[in-house]
């Protein structure tokens, strides 16, 4: 794919690297490590996107060697961290989706992953103003590998993007995401990874914009979440809505850091960030911090958070009913699940359906 | 004015400060903790622990995840003085701010001269005595603590620097190598102590140093309530004040422990308070800060034992120039342990409220009962107010729950009260003191009367 | 006080016109009711006499006695002896009932040292518990005791005016009786103007005037008659 403006950011973003932390928040340090998963030694190989435009007429889709210079969305953001100029510094390949200002895109923009050696992509989305589209996003492997992807959203005034993404990797798993939205966006997550998995969310509210995030991870086994989510309120009339859940067995670990920043200029903003953990056993992990930094009074911000373990007078009622301890425990994950992802949440079926294959895989 | 002397054996204090006759120039070194060690005539473990935390006070960094504390000068700290000798020499030396805040207080006169310690009341000698009294026939031990460490060096020797390493951080160790006074209790197996034991008399608690070290113990089944501090701005010339405060609550013991400070506006207030609750004991946390400059304070328990209980319950009110940087900790040690944590911050005119908890459920630390609950009002677009709670559970058996809101005054609140007859700034005050009642009902009820219109004052203008 | 006198109102909320050129007079010593359907501005016209900063008035005057009202700030209008029953009384917490009585009783009418003996009393006309004067200003009360609590305060703090919004709505068949009860006896002193959407209240009463708001305008007034034709034709033909 090697084109000039590539090759060129590539090698600033290797250079920026030193200069970055690995964990950008101070009062999440004590919370961010294994700095050698994630910062290692390797050669990326080339890996294919593969994606389906359902309306060729209002959305473009190009492949970075496809492009002639260096696209608009990416100049739009700076590296928050060293992972991310480090995945920055390795891309072996990248797709830019541009949808067009007034357009209704009915189907979603399928893009699927399934890389089988180490590799690092980027996705740019640029959404013009009044569009209207969803995506999703299906990356796993079940091979041992390092993936790193960065994805940069730039969405327009009264735009609607509904974002799906699920993820399954055996390895270990980086992901970034850098969003500026004047309009409506909606970011569902379901992360199932048996490996160690990083993700940061840096999403900049403008003007009268609106966010919703339902990030759900299930753990097994030895998976390893890290996910942090930073929600900037960086202008008036803004909205935010913050849901994660996490389900851990096995010895599974999760770390959650939210935070919502309501800055001089959040006037008549609202901002809600809840996390909640299912503890499924004796050696799983949650670590969380909800976090909330508020600087305008004309505006409200709540947050919760819980940890439960599992119910046992449900399990006690379910097995009375003539189920199995697993199944029981299967029906009631799902349950604690479905409290974000409802019948009506965009792209339910798949949802549900990695859902049910993740909970037939474990044993409680 | 006439220049009184402050006399500590009119307060029962016999040879404990009142023979210290130098004071050190700024600045600490070896020397500087040898030569105050020496002037206590202590024995020779509290030297060495003074010196060895001196060790850790070099060697650890100022902490910077919090507020801003790059701008303590710690080498022109003066390390060492009678308490006398921080205080105002005359009313007219304090600053205007506090001798207004005094007068809307309606302290009276007398007491007002005692509070900026200009001068001493002796009228509470009596009271005092008669007290002191009634906790011997107990056989409740109450004095300060450098007294302590002379009287009985076997108590203090067993527990003293066992709650809060002097390696704790930086300010825990600055305390251990250079703490002088603070309050010491012992409360005897089965013992429940009638009443409060305060920092004295509100008198004495003004005159609190700069370096204080509090130790109380409640031995097994023991009940008590301890009180410190006072609502009226303490004014101090030191810009640092930096205390260490262990509590041990043996088993089915209970300790209470109240605080409301308010200092004066230019000084870091950097505490270190943790307890340890053993089996079935109750440990509270009542814990009211304004004023100061920066205060950085996270009463903590730990629960070691099976059926530990901790409730903490915090008010925090920052004003123009100001940074509450506070909260707690619990962490749980061990099955069947509980805490309950409530926290109230106001900010306004500039002020900074940040609410920093930890909740930690230990592995092995089964049927864990955790909730945490913050409540932020927030007055005006240069205040501004963080949360930052952290959970580490490690454990599959605990229900933990945190909750937290941020807002301003509610508009219809100030409706419906305006609708019934007050005026906006009325109005505010109910609503205001209506938000930390919760927090004023565990106030003895002279301390309450004062605190809320404490508050007042701190709302004076808060409405446009 | 003797009267408050509205004329050819007209308010804004949000930007939207909620009332459209309203006149009502409401006098010491008499009943009026205000009946219409849901929407058509009768919460509006109680809460800009109180004076809530969310309503804009755009054109026409609300008087007391001659004297302009809308210039007054809400808590000189309380202290003219308005009041406002409201519809949906705001929860404070930490504020409990008889600090709250004591205070607003006070600022208005003077020290009472009876009051307590008073308040109590009232209480258990409206069956409210003593544990009542404990809890928090509204807080976990039932939409039934929030509506008794209003009127509680209607009966202790005496106001010269006082406008119901819709207080006997979400009230028990007997609450609504002891209501109609009270606010006659009441009303030999005092001014009432009861906004209602249901006409049980009026077995108990019998109004000196009634009005009927539609779309943010009086369109019938009249006296007791106007209700019993109500009665006998239905409301949607009145409408």
């Amino acid at each position: 794919m090697e084109t000039q403006w590539i090759e060129e950011y590539k090698a600033a973003e290797e250079k920026a690297q030193s200069s970055l932390p690995f964990e950008e928040r101070e009062i999440f340090v004590k919370y961010s490590d294994r700095d050698d998963v994630f910062l290692p030694k390797y050669e990326s190989k080339v890996t294919s996107i593969d994606y389906e435009n359902p309306d060729e007429e209002q959305v473009k889709i190009t492949r970075f060697s496809e492009a002639m210079e260096i696209p608009a969305v990416i100049k739009k953001f700076k590296d928050k961290d060293k992972i991310q100029a480090f995945i920055n510094s390795k891309l072996t390949s990248g797709i830019i989706i541009t949808i067009k200002d007034d357009s209704e895109i009915k189907e979603p923009i399928k893009i699927n992953s399934r890389p089988s050696e180490n590799c690092a992509y980027k996705i740019l989305v640029h959404a013009g103003k009044n569009s209207k589209a969803s995506l999703i996003i299906d990356e796993s492997s079940e091979k041992n590998i390092y993936f790193g992807q960065n994805t940069d959203i730039v969405t327009e005034e009264n735009s609607d993007i509904t974002l799906l993404s699920v993820q399954n990797f055996a390895g270990v798993t980086a992901k970034n995401y850098n969003i500026s939205s004047a309009g409506n966006i909606e970011i569902i997550e379901l992360l199932t990874s048996e490996g160690e998995t990083r993700e940061r969310i840096w999403m900049e509210l403008l003007e009268h914009s609106e966010i919703k995030i339902k990030q759900s991870v299930i753990g097994n086994k030895d998976s390893y979440f890290d996910i942090e989510t930073e929600i900037n309120h960086a202008a008036k009339n803004t909205k935010s809505n913050v849901a994660y859940k996490a389900a851990l067995a096995d010895s599974s670990k999760s770390i959650y850091k939210g935070v919502i920043l309501q800055g001089n200029t959040a006037y008549n903003s609202y901002a809600y960030l809840s996390e909640s953990s299912l503890i499924l056993s004796k050696d799983a992990k949650s670590i969380s911090v909800p976090s909330l930094e508020i600087g305008h009074n004309e505006l409200k911000a709540y947050h919760s958070a819980s940890t439960e373990p599992i119910n046992k007078n449900a399990v006690f009622y379910l097995m009375s009913r003539g189920l199995e301890n697993n199944s029981a425990k299967m029906l009631i994950t799902n349950g604690f699940l479905s409290q974000i992802f409802s019948e009506d949440t965009f792209g339910y079926e798949i949802i549900n359906d990695k859902i049910m294959k993740k909970l037939n895989s474990m044993e409680f | 004015m006439e220049k009184i002397e402050f006399d500590y054996s009119k307060y029962d204090f016999k040879n404990s400060t009142s023979k210290y006759k130098i004071i050190f120039n700024e600045g600490l070194s070896e020397n500087v903790i040898k030569a105050i060690s020496k002037l206590k005539a202590e024995p020779e473990w509290m030297r060495d622990f003074r010196l060895q935390a001196y060790k850790f006070f070099l060697k650890r960094p100022v902490p910077k995840w919090g507020a801003d504390l790059s701008k303590i000068k710690f080498e022109d700290m003066v390390y060492f003085a009678r308490a006398t000798d921080n205080k105002a020499k005359s009313w007219d030396e304090l600053p205007e701010d506090i001798r207004d805040t005094y007068n809307k207080l309606g302290i009276p006169e007398a007491e007002k001269k005692s509070l900026s310690g200009v001068e001493v009341m002796y009228e509470s000698e009596v009271v005092y005595n008669s007290v002191k009294k009634e906790l011997e026939a107990l056989g409740v031990i109450f004095c300060d603590t450098d007294t302590a460490v002379r009287e009985h060096p076997e108590l203090v020797k067993k527990y003293f620097g066992k709650v809060i390493s002097p390696n704790d951080n930086k300010f825990a160790a600055l305390n251990s190598a250079v703490w002088s006074g603070g309050s010491f209790i012992y409360v005897p197996k089965g013992v429940k102590v009638p009443m409060p034991l305060q920092a004295y008399f509100r008198i004495n608690a003004a005159n609190m140093g700069q370096f204080e070290r509090t130790l109380i113990i409640a031995d097994e089944g023991a009940d008590l309530t301890y009180i410190e501090g006072c609502t009226a701005p303490v004014y101090s010339k030191d810009a640092l004040h930096a205390a260490v405060v262990e509590v041990i609550a043996h088993k089915n013991a209970h300790v209470k422990y109240i605080t409301v400070q308010n200092w004066s506006s230019d000084v870091y207030n950097l505490v270190t308070k943790r307890a340890f609750a053993y089996e079935n004991a109750f440990v509270e946390w009542v814990d009211a800060n304004m004023g100061s400059k920066v205060t950085e304070k996270y009463p903590s328990v730990y629960l070691m034992e099976r059926g530990a209980k901790s409730n903490v319950l915090s008010v925090a009110l920052a004003n123009k120039g100001q940074h509450q940087d506070t909260g707690t900790k619990a962490v749980h040690l061990a099955p069947d342990t509980s805490s309950v944590i409530r926290s109230k911050s106001i900010c306004l005119n500039g002020g900074r409220t940040t609410y920093r908890g930890l909740v930690k459920v230990k592995k092995g630390a089964t049927d864990i009962k955790s909730s945490t609950k913050c409540d932020a009002l927030i007055f005006d677009n240069k205040s501004r107010t963080d949360t930052y709670p952290y959970m580490e559970i490690d454990e599959e058996e605990s229900s933990i729950s945190h909750e937290a809101s941020v807002g301003k005054i509610n508009d219809e609140q100030l409706f419906y009260l305006e609708s019934r007859g007050l005026s906006e700034n009325e109005a505010v005050n109910m609503i205001v003191l209506g938000f930390i009642a919760e927090f004023v009902q565990e106030l003895p009820i002279e301390f309450a009367v004062e605190f809320n219109r404490l508050i007042k004052i701190n709302m004076e203008g808060s409405v446009g | 006080m003797e009267e408050i006198k509205v004329n050819d109102l007209e308010t804004e909320v949000n930007g939207k016109k909620v009332l459209n050129g309203v006149d009502l007079l409401i006098q010491r010593g008499k009943i009026h009711v205000l009946m219409g359907p849901n929407g058509s501005g009768k919460s509006t016209l109680a809460n800009v006499i109180m004076g809530n900063p969310k309503y804009n008035v755009t054109a026409g005057r609300i008087t007391i006695d001659g004297e302009d009202l809308l210039k007054l700030k809400v808590n000189e209008r309380a202290k003219k002896g308005i009041f406002l029953a409201f519809q949906e009384p705001v929860e404070i917490s930490g504020v409990n009932v008889m600090n709250f009585l004591t205070t607003t009783y006070t600022n208005l009418n003077g020290k009472n040292p009876e009051l307590r003996k008073e308040v109590v009393q009232t209480m258990q006309e409206l069956n409210l518990p003593d544990s009542f004067l404990k809890r928090s200003l509204n807080e976990g009360f039932s939409g039934g005791e929030k509506k008794r609590f209003e009127l509680l305060q209607v009966m202790i703090l005496k106001p010269k005016i006082a406008i119901l919004d819709e207080i006997d709505s979400g009230m028990d068949v007997d609450s609504v009786k002891l209501l109609g009860e009270i606010t006659k006896k009441l009303s030999k002193d005092t001014g009432f103007l009861m906004i209602t959407h249901n006409d049980h209240v009026l077995d108990y009463i019998k109004p000196d005037a009634v009005s009927i708001i539609k779309n943010g305008k009086i369109i019938r007034s009249g006296d007791y008659q106007l209700i019993k034709q109500i009665r006998e034709k239905g409301y949607s033909e009145i409408l």
